[in-house]
């Protein structure tokens, strides 16, 4: 493990004051002696889809609902939308949407009804609140299930309609904490698809989730988050260049003789044994170098037979387990 | 107002979708009507003058009905804190004040729906078993049965609002629906006997009479004794009772302080609620 690397951020240039939506300047939360958030500080772009990833208990719930001015954190300055959060909680209200981790949803009432209670909430006129909930059960695909009791639908529409209402306001930025937790992997597609088709009407998109493929697919830049710090941030991209490194698996029986010759290589970093064969950590990309590797084990003499070989390019999971060193906690998912 | 109101029309929007909890609701004052008022009537002899006590009974009734039905809005409240749906209220432009004002109209709704029920289920069984039916000061002109009316009302929703803000004050403080369920039983036993719902109070022994005194359900049972049955009535061969204008006066203002008291209360309480 490197330790230089910590809190690295792979900038791509100074930030335009113009189009920043949040700015968070060394936020630290602490609930008696543990410190949730500690000492956070990023920016948000306007019209991006902005991820925080992390494992349960990484404190990005935390740093949601302080951004948000439900909790007031122990230090730090918010800005969102030019708004000072921390000393005007009140007056973000308008400005964003958000969907819980948890469902919200009026079990007895129906999807109509659970969008027009909330377009009351926010003083929305009758005809443009009729007009939006249309537009927007449109977009989720919801349309058919206006009369459907909330309880009857299924999580991955619950979350859509959630996501609808959420949108009834017109935020400027969307708030979405831990969007496909407990979904299938349909479901998930699905909620995927309409991240992106919101973000495509503009909205900006904050993304919180402990699921490595879903900021890998929506985020425009993912910030990772341990133990209330953030260790880097890039685009998923550029996170995944920053490792450089692809792993060649070779499956073969005789490991010992074919390390013997692989060694040798200087595209080669490290040889890692495992029960069917060996690891290839290679310094560059595996397309041109595997064939190089299958040519030298193939001209031996006598000849080394391999079963299989499989190419794997860094995820965002080895990017995590790079920067924390371990994976990300699977087991406590609820 | 405007949010007030936007959480009116949600609680209302599902007591009409379960018109099976209006119908459970009715049930019980039903059923004391039915069993209590009736058993209990039958031991009491008929006198010459006197009003039948299922006549006598039906504004003690009315009471606890509005008495019970206002401390059980508490669980909607608990409900929503439950399900999150306070987190969506509270992050909206509706403030904390006007959602325990819409929690409790719409509690009062559902009273008042509760306490014409009753009565109307009172002056049927009365009726239909031909007995003399005593309401709204009988017999003294329009405009006289109009402003009995009118106190009738005005006490129920005076009362109502101070055992539903009570709830409101309950609820918000609350997290546990074993704990809400045990206290609203240990409240409203107590406040039910130790009023002049079932009986009078006058043989009440000292400690009893004195809970009796404090209670605004008997402040409230009083009031609505005399709108429905007028300043002087008597069941079987009890005593008669007499009031005078005095009474309603004082059972305005012992019930209007109490329900000051509990506004204050819920306000408080509402302000202290937690998010997550």
């Amino acid at each position: 493990m490197i330790s230089d690397v910590n809190s690295v951020s792979i900038s791509e240039g100074e930030e335009d004051k113009e189009d920043v939506i949040v700015s968070v300047e060394g936020l630290v939360h602490k609930y008696g002696d543990f410190t949730a958030v500690d000492g956070v500080s990023f920016t948000v772009r306007r019209g991006e889809v902005f991820s925080l990833l992390g494992p349960n208990g990484a404190g990005k719930t935390t740093a949601i609902n302080a951004l948000i001015g439900l909790l007031k954190p122990t230090s730090g300055e918010i800005y969102l939308d030019g708004i000072n959060v921390i000393k005007n909680p009140e007056k973000v209200k308008g400005s964003i949407g958000i969907v819980f981790q948890e469902t919200i949803l009026d079990r007895e009432m129906t999807v109509w009804e659970s969008m027009e209670f909330h377009g009351k909430l926010y003083k929305i006129p009758k005809e443009e609140r009729h007009e939006k909930i249309w537009e927007l059960l449109e977009l989720v695909e919801l349309s058919e299930k206006v009369d459907e009791i909330t309880r009857r639908l299924s999580g991955g529409m619950k979350r859509r309609l959630e996501i609808a209402r959420a949108l009834m306001t017109e935020p400027t930025i969307l708030f979405l904490d831990e969007p496909t937790l407990g979904l299938d992997p349909q479901g998930r597609v699905l909620i995927w698809e309409q991240i992106r088709k919101v973000n495509e009407r503009g909205t900006t998109m904050f993304l919180t989730t402990h699921y490595m493929e879903e900021a890998d697919r929506l985020a425009d830049r993912v910030f990772i988050m341990d133990h209330g710090k953030i260790l880097i941030s890039g685009t998923p991209e550029r996170l995944k260049d920053k490792l450089g490194k692809d792993v060649i698996f070779l499956y073969l029986a005789e490991k010992e003789r074919a390390r013997e010759v692989l060694e040798g290589f200087d595209f080669i970093n490290e040889i890692v044994e495992f029960d069917k064969g060996l690891e290839i950590v290679l310094n560059g990309s595996g397309v041109p170098l595997a064939p190089r590797i299958m040519e030298t084990l193939d001209s031996l003499k006598p000849k080394l037979a391999v079963d299989g070989v499989n190419i794997k390019r860094p995820s965002l999971d080895d990017v995590f387990l790079y920067f924390t060193g371990r994976k990300i906690r699977e087991t406590d998912i609820s | 107002m405007h949010g007030a109101w936007t959480i009116f029309w949600r609680e209302m929007v599902k007591y009409k979708r379960r018109m099976m909890t209006l119908f459970v609701t009715i049930v019980q004052p039903v059923l004391w009507i039915l069993l209590f008022g009736v058993a209990l009537g039958s031991t009491i002899p008929e006198k010459e003058g006197s009003i039948s006590y299922v006549n006598f009974l039906i504004p003690g009734i009315i009471g606890l009905s509005i008495l019970f039905s206002s401390l059980f809005a508490s669980f909607n409240v608990l409900l929503d804190k439950e399900f999150g749906l306070t987190k969506e209220i509270l992050m909206s432009p509706t403030s904390r004040n006007q959602a325990m004002v819409g929690y409790s109209l719409s509690g009062l709704a559902k009273s008042l729906i509760q306490a014409f029920a009753v009565l109307l289920l009172g002056v049927f069984l009365i009726v239909s078993g031909s007995e003399k039916l005593v309401l709204f000061g009988e017999g003294e002109g329009f405009f006289d049965t109009f402003i009995w009316f009118l106190t009738f009302v005005l006490i129920i929703v005076i009362f109502s609002f101070g055992f539903l803000f009570m709830a409101m004050a309950i609820a918000a403080r609350m997290t546990s629906h074993g704990a809400l369920q045990a206290l609203t039983t240990m409240l409203t036993l107590p406040l039910f006997f130790a009023s002049e719902a079932l009986y009078p109070s006058r043989e009440f022994p000292f400690w009893l009479a004195i809970i009796a005194k404090i209670n605004p359900l008997t402040y409230c049972v009083r009031v609505l004794q005399i709108s429905l049955l007028g300043y002087d009535f008597r069941y079987g061969d009890n005593p008669p009772f007499h009031y005078e204008f005095a009474d309603i006066v004082t059972g305005f203002i012992m019930v209007g302080l109490f329900t000051l008291i509990m506004f204050y209360l819920a306000i408080k309480s509402f302000q202290k609620i937690k998010l997550f």
